[in-house]
């Protein structure tokens, strides 16, 4: 069943006036419920604006989404989406305004109106999701803590809230290597935990793919390709759209432009190791 | 909405008025604004009227694009006139109900109407050819005495710029932040005043936060390319104030003061003549 | 040069006592001669290694980009007909000519920075010290980055000091410098430190090394020195031809 239904959906700035600029246009697109969904893209190309109506902050212009059975454009409707999808936005720690980290995450809770008791059941629970130790950080002044830390908090603030979808722009963008391996197992966890839909932004190509059951690859706007990591991987137009493919695939990719027998569908280093060893060790034979 | 905020915002160009210096442009509107706000005569309003259009005319900006900034103005542009044609006592012209309008109320209100129009024209004019850096620059050359006077004109100038600069990315990180609170169900259409002040505080400190750790990194970033806080000498002695300046200083303040002294010099044997009998 | 570790290595701290920024409590900076300590020589230290910060809006001055260039050669008191050649020198080895006019905020996060390598170009600096320049663009903008870099120490000779968590970013340096709480532990080409970021060094390989890793354990005769895509490309069809 889709979780959410994209029916040719345009979006455009400035719309009417000389400077008019699309930034979406006429995407068709659905979501399944539990699945994985990787959005990919280089800059410009209209990935944030399309992840802003997933929670009915932006409307469509033209052309129509529904988000868990329902169209956004009902106004009480979209007002009260924020309760089911769950949006992290790139730097989130830039939201961060309350004095203490249980402040912090508690106020996205008790907007929902969740009585205290399951406020601080869920903020415990959040913290430990991304692998904070609840008794530790609880009563600390966000601002004292390291930038990776405070965009781990960001990040528990939305999945106390227990979104049935998450939505994530560029959730590892800027931090370090370490700070990145927090944050994915943040997320791997909670999609574990509870049967979840998870959509997210990404530049980090190598890490997204292994996490996706599907991909979307958006270009200037427009909707260029949309299915499972390995397909997608293996179209042989893929580096002409403006991406910044891992190593590994840009090599597989430029073999494969030389000529050699190579798949370009393989999503991590091992996968591509093994690919390159086999027809070399083919045409050794 | 916000980013719709672009009063009076700098147009790169390489008029003749792109490239007066900006003292003469500072001064020069200073001379305009003062004249009519002294002086409302005919003669005055029109001529200003004309070297303002002139101004535009050489500045290489097409009209609407100065025009368009009005927008909102326009109402109290016509509400100001409106209220002048119907308050001031004279000769009816036609009534409305109880309201009359006078030939000299219309006269009034067209003048108002002017005066607020030059007002606005000019001020724009001087945005939209001067770029900020160089404003500055000007500014800090017209206050540079006030350094004799401790005044810390310097500082003051690298302030503005700096505000400059950074208020189009303040405004953009506010409406991120927004967007994330909503998301976060923050009640921004809450009925209570309380929480709506709590909700506008939810995006108030992430932007404080935010611009402290600006403030400091800028810091940095400035003093590793040999910024001191002194004078920048090069910025107001590059400034050159040519034979072109010159000239449009000469015009603006024939334009602007020869019709007042005029005016005043031809009331003034009247009067004392009146006075002495 | 190449300069890695992990956050709290001591990275920035480092990098803001080769221009003075921060002066040594122990031992001595010398900048080509001239040590950090002494106030007199401060200026043309700052002049000759300048910097580039990480977060691309927090290091830009002025509302106009060609202004913004001219900040650094201004602060120098330079007269304005140099100012204006080294504006249009900076402006045109970065490639940002068609933007001059424009404000920082329109401009994306990749050509902030190239802006803000261009203001420090414009005081013809001798060494050029990037402070995590990469790590808050996307992907795209970050090779651009990179790539430009390359070009800069090759044409225009200028020594460039990059720090960076990332490997995949000091493929292309000459030497690297790994820190670790606050001391240097190896000082090597990137290859060699690549080959033992895994085991020894608590760092992650760049991709492609720990592909060719993986290939030499199947017995592919692969070149040790390996650390970047071009070199594992040409390698591999070395590999091909001697085959066949």
């Amino acid at each position: 069943m889709p979780v959410i239904e994209i029916n040719n959906l345009s979006y455009a700035y400035n719309g009417g006036t000389p400077d008019e600029k699309k930034v979406l246009d006429n995407i068709t697109l659905s979501v399944e419920k539990g699945e994985f969904l990787g959005i990919i893209g280089a800059n410009g190309s209209g990935k944030s604006t399309l992840i802003q109506h997933f929670n009915g902050l932006l409307y469509p212009q033209s052309g129509s989404i529904s988000v868990l059975g329902f169209d956004t454009r009902d106004k009480h409707y979209g007002s009260q989406l924020w309760k089911y999808v769950g949006m992290v936005f790139q730097f989130p720690e830039q939201q961060i305004f309350e004095a203490t980290v249980y402040d912090e995450l508690a106020y996205g809770l008790s907007n929902m109106e969740l009585d205290r008791a399951e406020i601080e059941v869920r903020v415990d629970e959040a913290l430990a999701n991304v692998g904070l130790v609840p008794e530790q950080v609880r009563a600390v002044s966000p601002l004292c803590l390291s930038g990776g830390m405070r965009r781990r908090i960001a990040i528990a603030s939305i999945l106390a809230m227990k979104p049935d979808i998450l939505v994530l722009d560029e959730p590892m963008a800027g931090l370090d290597p370490e700070g990145c391996a927090h944050i994915l197992a943040a997320i791997k966890r909670y999609r574990q935990e509870q049967d979840v839909t998870v959509i997210m932004v990404s530049h980090y190509i190598n890490e997204l793919i292994v996490l996706s059951d599907r991909v979307a690859l958006l270009d200037n706007g427009r909707l260029r390709a949309w299915g499972p990591a390995r397909e997608l991987l293996a179209r042989d137009d893929l580096p002409n759209y403006d991406l910044l493919l891992p190593d590994y695939l840009k090599l597989l990719h430029n073999l494969k432009k030389r000529g050699l027998k190579v798949k370009t569908g393989v999503l991590t280093v091992e996968e591509a190791a093994g690919e390159i060893g086999r027809v070399l060790e083919r045409i050794k034979c | 909405m916000l980013r719709r905020m672009k009063l009076g915002k700098y147009v790169p160009g390489n008029s003749l008025i792109h490239r007066l210096d900006p003292r003469t442009k500072l001064l020069g509107g200073l001379i305009v604004v003062t004249a009519i706000l002294v002086n409302y005569n005919w003669p005055v309003l029109l001529l200003n009227t004309g070297l303002i259009f002139m101004v535009i005319f050489l500045s290489e900006i097409n009209l609407p694009s100065v025009l368009r900034g009005i927008k909102w103005l326009w109402i109290i542009f016509i509400f100001s006139f409106l209220a002048q044609c119907v308050y001031t006592q004279g000769n009816p012209l036609f009534s409305l109900g109880p309201l009359t309008v006078t030939i000299e109320g219309v006269y009034r209100g067209l003048a108002t109407f002017l005066r607020l129009l030059i007002l606005f024209l000019s001020s724009t004019i001087l945005t939209m050819t001067t770029s900020p850096m160089k404003m500055a620059g000007g500014l800090e050359a017209l206050f540079a005495p006030l350094t004799r006077l401790r005044v810390p004109v310097n500082q003051f100038a690298m302030l503005v710029t700096i505000s400059l600069r950074f208020i189009p990315t303040l405004i953009e990180e506010a409406e991120t932040v927004t967007k994330a609170q909503k998301s976060r169900g923050a009640p921004f259409a809450s009925p209570k005043k309380l929480v709506r002040l709590k909700t506008l505080l939810a995006v108030l400190i992430p932007l404080v936060a935010g611009s402290l750790q600006r403030a400091t990194d800028l810091a940095v970033a400035m003093e590793s390319r040999c910024y001191t806080g002194g004078p920048h000498h090069s910025r107001t002695k590059n400034l050159r104030f040519g034979r072109r300046d010159l000239a449009a200083l000469a015009i603006t303040a024939a334009v602007s003061i020869l019709p007042l002294l005029y005016i005043y010099c031809a009331a003034l044997p009247v009067q004392s003549l009146q006075n002495l009998r | 040069m190449g300069i890695a570790g992990k956050n709290g290595s001591g990275k920035t701290t480092l990098a803001r006592l080769l221009n003075g920024l921060l002066l040594p409590s122990a031992g001595s900076v010398m900048v080509n001669g001239m040590d950090t300590r002494q106030r007199r020589h401060i200026r043309e230290i700052r002049r000759q290694v300048a910097m580039v910060f990480q977060n691309p809006d927090n290091q830009l001055v002025s509302p106009v980009i060609e202004e913004e260039i001219a900040f650094g050669p201004e602060n120098l008191n330079l007269p304005l007909r140099e100012i204006e050649i080294r504006v249009e020198e900076a402006l045109q080895i970065v490639g940002l000519e068609e933007l001059r006019h424009k404000s920082p905020h329109m401009l994306s996060g990749g050509q902030k920075q190239r802006v803000a390598i261009a203001a420090a170009l414009a005081m013809r600096p001798a060494c050029l010290v990037l402070d995590e320049p990469t790590s808050m663009l996307d992907q795209t903008c970050r090779q651009g980055i990179l790539d430009y870099l390359r070009e800069l120490n090759n044409r225009q000779g200028i020594t460039i000091i990059l720090i960076s968590h990332n490997m995949e970013d000091l493929a292309g340096a000459g030497r690297i410098i790994v820190l670790q709480e606050g001391s240097i532990v190896r000082d090597a080409p990137p290859w060699e430190i690549f080959n033992q970021a895994g085991q020894t060094l608590d760092l992650k390989p760049p991709n492609i090394v720990r592909l060719a890793q993986m290939l030499r354990k199947r017995g592919c005769l692969l070149d040790e020195r390996i650390s970047t895509l071009e070199q594992m490309e040409n390698s591999i069809c070395r590999l091909l031809k001697s085959t066949t």
